[in-house]
């Protein structure tokens, strides 16, 4: 028996479905449409033109030097950073007390919270060539000043980022190890079980739900995030233009709004395609 | 004995494991917030003071004298506020009606929930735009405080799963028996039971809404419109010498969802990992 009619329970998730489908579904069936156009604002032209931006842009070398810098940054920071970091931590300080834990959680989340210009300057102003603290600490170990956002734009970049987002995977994982009863890894104190096989044999198994969980909303966030556009503007030359920059671009400095929505089409059909990877491997788990 | 110096090794070695991630973390905050409060000499030595030799706050009341910066937070607030409460409240109606209601195609509308998560938000930024101007929305708060809620509410709905999901529906049942209206119920009975996971969706929608740029950036023309996160980004351009100004720019600017989370953080966590569950 349910409290409310079905007619009820309809109008309850009516307002909701409105803001999506005039503000996300319409605007997205929108780009799939002008993916097609030659929709400029520089020559004022709006004609159909089939696949063809589609095929210019496979043939473009800047859209395969983006794939390859998105796809750095994606395994990079996402799953090799956010992910394992966010693991590490979260095993580390597992079951542990005391001020460090608190610390280092507590600066952790705030890294994460903070908006992301204000990280973005925080980085800025630590990276400085002349100003900056990171030259400044190396000067005291004899290091020579270096103009890391220009020389390492990848790498800071991908830094950057972990820096910024790990804290998000540290508290998925923080809770999920609480879920674990306790008696498991007694046993294993008892039968002599080293770290690593406990890691690999109690935790990793017990957290595999979870990992998935984490990679989908990490990879989906790290694959449409902008903000490193603050930091590099893609730059120097296009050395860190990952996809939504690279899309940013084309629409916004060059005004090709049909071009700039093909490549956001590709963007989303790789991200179809990575969420759907993901949910499957989670469900073969299961089994 | 051996072992004994072994155990102790390994303490010392997480130990400064642990010293080594803090500084990576803390040493910008650190950096930013003294940088913030030394006076502009002191700021620009050759050779940097770890500990400001004299503390001012003249950077920060420049800050407030000379920039737009307090009506950028007003903005931000506003948006924030608003997302924040729209959201709580179609997510919540939205949920209850998916997690706890039957009707044909409520699958249908639950799937499509999730597959909103996939959409790049620069690839509705262009026509976005085309539908914000049409409701003359374009340079207007609310055309922010709409797409934050459309973001939102999806995860929203996502993250009551698990909440809605648990509360037995006997609980329903029972205070109809008893004759107590329908709405009645669900405000006196349902709602307590659901405040956590509504907590948590706020606390998402109210952070989203504070650090959103792009469309803040492209959708707001005014100057006297414009939200923190974009003040703060023109500010680093127009001002990009002074130092301490800029300091107190990004201080204020990360402030606000620090002590907003200071209080409300530990629910957040809480119900962020009980609705990624499964």
């Amino acid at each position: 028996m349910q409290l409310l009619s079905k007619k009820a329970a309809m109008i309850f998730i009516l307002p909701g479905l409105i803001l999506i489908f005039i503000f996300l579904i319409f605007p997205a069936l929108w780009t799939f449409f002008l993916s097609l156009t030659n929709y400029s604002l520089l020559d004022n032209s709006l004609e159909f033109v089939g696949l063809k931006n589609f095929f210019k842009l496979f043939r473009d070398q800047r859209f395969w030097h983006s794939t390859i810098v998105t796809f750095q940054f994606v395994i990079g920071s996402a799953l090799f950073g956010q992910t394992a970091l966010g693991l590490l931590l979260a095993v580390m300080l597992h079951k542990k007390r005391g001020i460090m834990k608190e610390l280092l959680t507590n600066f952790a989340v705030a890294s994460w919270i903070i908006p992301s210009v204000v990280v973005v300057y925080l980085w800025a102003a630590f990276l400085d060539k002349e100003y900056g603290l990171l030259n400044q600490l190396l000067g005291f170990i004899g290091v020579t000043p270096r103009d890391w956002l220009n020389k390492f734009p990848m790498w800071v970049i991908i830094i950057w980022n972990i820096w910024r987002g790990s804290a998000f995977s540290m508290m998925l994982f923080t809770s999920a190890l609480q879920t674990i009863p306790p008696s498991y890894l007694e046993t294993a104190d008892v039968i002599g079980a080293s770290r690593w096989n406990k890691f690999r044999d109690i935790l990793l198994p017990s957290l595999k739900n979870y990992i998935g969980t984490d990679l989908i909303l990490i990879t989906l966030w790290t694959f449409n995030l902008f903000t490193p556009y603050l930091l590099t503007k893609g730059g120097p030359g296009n050395a860190t233009e990952i996809f939504p920059i690279y899309t940013y671009h084309e629409a916004f400095k060059y005004m090709q709004f049909g071009y700039g929505s093909a490549i956001s089409v590709v963007i989303l059909l790789i991200n179809l395609g990575f969420a759907l990877f993901y949910l499957r491997s989670m469900k073969g788990g299961k089994q | 004995m051996k072992q004994e110096s072994k155990l102790k090794k390994r303490v010392v070695l997480k130990y400064v494991l642990v010293i080594l991630l803090l500084s990576i973390i803390i040493l910008p905050f650190y950096w930013i917030f003294i940088s913030s409060v030394k006076p502009t000499d002191e700021l620009i030595r050759a050779i940097p003071t770890f500990i400001p030799e004299k503390w001012t706050f003249s950077h920060y009341s420049r800050l407030f004298a000379a920039s737009d910066y307090g009506q950028y937070l007003w903005n931000s607030f506003y948006v924030a506020f608003w997302s924040m409460v729209i959201t709580v409240i179609l997510a919540s109606l939205g949920g209850y009606s998916i997690y706890r209601c039957s009707y044909p195609g409520k699958n249908f509308i639950s799937k499509l929930i999730l597959v909103t998560y996939i959409f790049p938000q620069v690839l509705i930024l262009i026509p976005l735009y085309k539908v914000m101007s049409r409701f003359y929305l374009i340079n207007n708060l609310w055309s922010l405080i709409i797409i934050n809620v459309t973001i939102c509410a999806p995860f929203g709905v996502w993250l009551l799963r698990t909440f809605f999901g648990t509360i037995p529906m006997a609980i329903e049942e029972a205070a109809a028996i008893d004759g107590a209206s329908q709405l009645k119920t669900l405000y006196k009975i349902f709602i307590p039971l659901a405040a956590p996971g509504m907590a948590t969706v706020a606390i998402y929608a109210f952070l989203t809404s504070w650090t959103e740029f792009l469309f803040a950036n492209v959708f707001i023309i005014d100057e006297e419109l414009k939200t923190l996160p974009v003040g703060l980004a023109r500010f680093i351009t127009q001002y990009n010498v002074d130092w301490g100004l800029l300091n107190a720019g990004a201080m204020v600017t990360a402030i606000p969802p620090l002590i907003f989370f200071a209080f409300v953080g530990k629910y957040f966590i809480k119900g962020l990992t009980a609705g990624s569950i499964k």
